[in-house]
């Protein structure tokens, strides 16, 4: 099955006096999304299996000439410290990896119209995970010393 | 016959301030002139982004922390590289929507903010177009 790796990466915050020093690790991951003009157009992800849906921002969707949604709808998004409405657009892009251009899927996408375009995409579970499998490994390397994500394909 | 009305908003409106809307962009001619220069492959040193020495002590710091994790055996020359160009792309615009050119020598900013980046992506050859990245480095 093709398959590829991708590092952790991670930050050292500096130390608050009454605290320790914080190190910060992220699950990013760059995806190439095709647009309307059939171009690729690579972009950084966070990997995200706390959520169900991958999310892009409208604004960025439409900067990067991706081909957005017109039909808009409501839904109820639930984060770590509240419930809120927001307005979005349900679609899907030619999508592929940066490290496995071999392999472009079709995967389900929410256009949020609500958040600024600099907020990074998310790559949610729905539907990530009908096509890849993922582990995460925090097994240190020479190349990948705070542990890895592995993308392995599930239909060959 | 009663006329359909909407129902009423169950919850209340995302916290997240609308985005503002960017005023149409257009690159000057200068700008437009950078942009084939570099991706014609005429790179000059100072397009590359520098982390200045208190940047590059904390990174250095940054990278024992993660030498530490396997003691012994010698760090990758590319996990170096990339964490310390993510690092330098932070120091400077951490926060912030860019277009991004990566290259052996280094990393090169492009455009920044979404107009700007829009306007790029336009102006661009296709073949060098997917070789133009769009990411929001992490505050530093």
């Amino acid at each position: 099955m093709p398959r590829f790796t991708h590092p952790f990466t991670y930050r050292l915050r500096p130390a608050d006096p009454a605290g320790p020093l914080r190190m910060v690790m992220w699950a990013d991951v760059l995806v190439e999304l095709r647009g309307a003009d059939g171009q690729w157009n690579p972009i950084n992800c966070l990997v995200d299996t706390g959520a169900s849906f991958s999310v892009i921002s409208t604004d960025r969707a439409r900067g990067l000439g991706l081909t957005v949604p017109r039909r808009t709808s409501r839904i109820d998004v639930q984060t770590a410290d509240c419930t809120t409405a927001a307005v979005v657009r349900d679609g899907s892009l030619d999508t592929r990896f940066a490290r496995l251009r071999e392999v472009t899927f079709d995967l389900l996408w929410l256009f949020r119209d609500d958040i600024p375009p600099t907020v990074e995409p998310v790559l949610g579970l729905h539907n990530l995970i009908d096509l890849f499998t993922v582990t995460f490994d925090g097994t240190p390397r020479p190349d990948t010393l705070m542990g890895f994500m592995e993308f392995v394909t599930r239909t060959g | 016959m009663p006329t359909p009305t909407n129902p009423p908003p169950l919850l209340p409106p995302s916290p997240h301030p609308a985005p503002a809307a960017e005023p149409e962009y257009y690159a000057p001619p200068d700008v437009v002139a950078r942009w084939e220069r570099i991706l014609d492959g005429h790179i000059e040193p100072s397009d590359y982004l520098t982390l200045p020495p208190d940047g590059l002590a904390w990174v250095e710091k940054e990278l024992a922390f993660a030498q530490a994790r396997l003691p012994g055996v010698p760090m990758d020359p590319g996990f170096r590289r990339d964490h310390l160009l993510r690092r330098t792309l932070d120091y400077h615009f951490g926060g912030k929507l860019v277009a991004t050119l990566y290259r052996p020598e280094g990393v090169v900013v492009l455009a920044e903010g979404i107009s700007a980046i829009g306007a790029l992506l336009r102006a661009v050859r296709g073949d060098v177009r997917d070789e133009i990245r769009t990411e929001t480095p992490h505050r530093w």
